[in-house]
C-alpha cells in the first residue's frame, strides 16, 4: 500500500507512525511544506522570545524518517487529482496514492489593513516567521499585539521578557474570550499586566504607520489611539486550509467535511487536525478542530482507517485548552458560554472555578489559578453521566477525585 | 512482559504508607529521615482518596494510546522502552502548560506552577527485584505488581468466583 500523508506536523506524523505500526511494508511519503523536522508549533512563541532555538522545539529525532522508513518530500501541494490518484507538488513533481491523507493544517487569519509592504509586521505560525519574528524585536522597545487568544498572549508575554513594551489590543470585551469568561480572563490579565503588559479592548488597528525603510512605527487605532509599535504581531486567529479539497471539488464548509472514519468525499483521500471542521461532542455544532490533542488523536484514527482497520471517530470536545500565561494557570473545557441549568462559581483572589451544569450533567468548567484534577472534570464531561447528589456535593466544594469516577 | 500496579480497593485500609514511601523514593536522599529534612519537599505520585466508606489508592495506568501523550504540546511526555510514561528524560523538557493535566481522567498529574512542571508516577522507584516503592511499601498485599496478562486473568478469575458465589 503506498500512502501519500501532507503535512508534517501533528496530525501528519501521528498518521504515519501509525500507519507504520499496522504495516511494516507500507509505503508512506510525507510532504512537508516547511523544510524542517517536525516541531511543536504551540512553542514557538519561545523562539520570538529568545528563550528556545529550533532544537529546543523538535518532537522527533533526526534519525526519526530514516528510522520509519518514511520518504520526506520538502514543497508544497498544489493539486490533487482523485481520478487518477496523484497529488501534484509546486516544482511540477506528481506522486501516486492508494490513499491519500491531508493534514494541511490552518492558515492565520489575516489583519483587515494592508501589510504587504510593511517591515516589522507578522503573524506566528510558522517557525520561520517567529525566527524572523525574533531578530525584529532585538531592536524594538515598543510591539502591538493584534489579538488577545491564546498565541497573543503568549508572544505579548514573550516579548515582554525581552523588556519589549507591548499593548495587547483585543476586538472583544475581554481576552481569551473562547476560552475563559470575564473573571477568570482577569486573572490572567492581572498577571500580564504586573510584568508591564498593556490591554486596550473593544478596537481593531485601522492603518500603520512606518518610517522611510518601511519599518512599522506606530499602530492606529479605530477608537483613535495612536500605539508607537517597532513590531506588530498579529494573531486573530486561524481558518482551515481547505484549498486542496476545494481545488478538487470535495466537500468543505468551516473546514474539510469528514464522515466518523475521518474520509473526505472524495475517494480514498481522509483528512486530519487542523484543517477539518468536526462536530462538537457536546453541542453537535460542527467546529473548526483546531487542536494539538485533537490532531494527534485524529492522525491515529484516520490511520487506521485508511489502512483498512475501520474505526469510528467519536465527536469530540473542541474546547480543551491549558496553558499557563505569566504565574497564572488555566484550563477550559467544554461548552463555557451558554444557557445552563445551574453554574458553581467560586472565587478567590488568586484563584476561580466555574462549572456549567444541564440537564444534571457537567457540560463545561473553568479552572484559573488551580487547575489539579482538571482532568477528572473532563473525563465526567466526556463521560456523560447524570450527576448524583453526591457527586454533585463534591463538585461543589471542589473535592472531586479520580476515586470518585472509579468506584 | 510489561508489569503493572493492580489495585484491590478490598483490602486498602487507608494508611497511606505506599504514598510516604513514593515521596521518599522520590526525594534527593532516598530516606524518609532525610526526606524530612529535605529543603524541597519530595512529591508522591500515588493517592489515598475516600469514596463514601472506601479507601481507593489511585495512580498512573501507563494507559495505551495515553491521552497525556497525545495532549503534550511541549514533546516532554512519552513511553520509555519499558512501558512508562513519563515527562521526565524526553526529548524535550515540560514546560508546565497542564495539557496533561486537564486530560488524565484519573487526575494523578500534578501541576506544579512556581516550577512550571507536571508531577506523575514515572516509576523511577523500582528496587532490585523491580518491585516499584508504593507496592513494597503496601503492609495488605492491596497493591501488587504483576504481569498484564496474569492481572487480567486474576480480575476475571475474581470476576467469576464473585459472580458464581451470588448465584449459589
Amino acid at each position: 500500500m503506498n500512502v501519500v500523508i501532507i503535512g508534517n506536523s501533528a496530525a501528519g506524523i501521528s498518521a504515519a507512525e501509525t500507519v507504520r505500526r499496522l504495516n511494516k511494508k507500507a509505503e508512506i511519503t510525507i510532504i512537508s511544506g516547511e523544510s524542517l523536522p517536525p516541531y511543536l508549533r504551540c512553542l514557538i512563541y519561545e523562539v520570538l522570545s529568545g528563550k528556545k532555538n529550533l532544537s529546543g522545539i523538535y518532537y522527533r529525532h533526526s534519525s526519526f524518517f530514516y528510522d520509519n522508513r518514511f520518504n520526506l518530500i520538502n514543497g508544497r501541494a498544489v493539486e490533487i487529482k482523485p481520478e487518477v490518484k496523484k497529488v501534484f507538488l509546486d516544482d511540477g513533481k506528481e506522486l501516486s496514492y492508494d490513499r491519500l491523507l491531508v493534514c494541511t493544517g490552518a492558515n492565520p487569519i489575516p489583519l483587515d489593513v494592508d501589510t504587504q509592504n510593511i517591515i516589522g509586521v507578522s503573524s506566528l505560525h510558522t517557525y520561520q516567521q517567529a525566527a524572523n519574528a525574533a531578530i525584529l524585536a532585538k531592536d524594538a522597545k515598543t510591539a502591538v499585539v493584534v489579538g488577545g487568544g491564546l498565541v497573543g498572549l503568549k508572544a505579548a508575554w514573550g516579548l515582554t521578557q525581552r523588556g519589549i513594551q507591548v499593548t495587547v489590543v483585543e476586538k472583544a470585551s475581554h481576552i481569551l474570550s473562547r476560552q475563559l469568561d470575564e473573571k477568570s480572563s482577569s486573572l490572567v490579565e492581572t498577571g500580564l499586566t504586573r510584568l508591564g503588559v498593556r490591554f486596550i479592548y473593544d478596537t481593531v488597528p485601522i492603518q500603520f504607520i512606518t518610517d522611510k525603510n518601511n519599518r512599522v512605527k506606530k499602530v492606529v487605532l479605530e477608537n483613535g489611539l495612536e500605539i508607537p509599535s517597532d513590531l506588530v504581531i498579529s494573531s486573530r486567529g486561524v481558518r482551515p486550509n481547505t484549498s486542496l479539497v476545494d481545488k478538487a471539488k470535495g466537500i468543505t464548509a468551516k473546514g474539510i467535511v469528514v464522515n466518523e472514519y475521518l474520509s473526505t468525499s472524495l475517494p480514498d483521500i481522509y483528512a486530519a487536525g487542523d484543517c477539518i471542521e468536526i462536530p462538537d461532542a457536546l453541542t453537535g455544532e460542527k467546529t473548526p478542530s483546531g487542536l494539538w490533542p485533537l490532531a494527534v488523536e485524529q492522525g491515529r484514527y484516520a490511520a487506521y482507517n485508511l489502512s483498512g482497520y475501520k474505526r469510528l471517530y467519536p465527536h469530540p470536545i473542541t474546547n480543551l485548552n491549558a496553558a499557563q500565561i505569566s504565574n497564572v494557570p488555566f484550563v477550559s473545557v467544554g461548552t463555557i458560554n451558554s444557557e445552563a441549568d445551574h453554574i458553581i462559581s467560586d472565587e478567590c483572589p488568586k484563584s476561580y472555578r466555574k462549572l456549567i451544569i444541564k440537564n444534571d450533567k457537567l457540560i463545561g468548567f473553568i479552572m484559573a489559578g488551580v487547575v489539579e484534577n482538571a482532568g477528572v472534570y473532563t473525563s465526567l464531561i466526556k463521560s456523560g453521566k447524570l450527576i448524583s447528589s453526591k457527586l454533585k456535593e463534591k463538585l461543589f466544594n471542589g473535592t472531586l477525585t479520580g476515586a470518585d469516577l472509579i468506584i | 512482559m510489561r508489569k503493572e500496579v493492580l489495585i484491590r480497593y478490598d483490602r486498602c485500609m487507608g494508611c497511606r504508607s505506599c504514598e510516604l514511601a513514593c515521596a521518599v523514593a522520590h526525594s534527593e536522599s532516598k530516606s524518609l529521615m532525610g526526606a524530612l529534612t529535605e529543603d524541597k519537599k519530595p512529591l508522591k505520585r500515588i493517592y489515598v482518596h475516600q469514596v463514601e466508606n472506601k479507601k481507593i489508592p489511585i495512580n498512573c495506568r501507563h494507559c495505551e494510546d495515553a491521552p497525556c501523550i497525545d495532549a503534550c504540546i511541549t514533546g516532554a511526555m512519552h513511553r520509555t522502552e519499558t512501558g512508562a510514561v513519563t515527562n521526565e528524560g524526553g526529548l524535550q523538557d515540560c514546560t508546565g502548560c497542564w495539557m496533561c493535566v486537564m486530560v488524565c481522567p484519573y487526575g494523578v498529574i500534578r501541576s506544579i506552577p512556581d516550577e512550571r512542571k507536571a508531577v506523575k508516577c514515572d516509576e523511577n522507584c523500582l528496587d532490585e527485584f523491580g518491585t516499584p516503592s508504593c507496592v513494597r511499601a503496601c503492609p495488605t498485599k492491596a497493591l501488587t505488581f504483576v504481569d498484564v496478562d496474569d492481572f487480567s486473568r486474576t480480575r476475571r478469575n475474581e470476576f467469576l468466583i464473585s459472580a458464581l458465589a451470588q448465584q449459589n
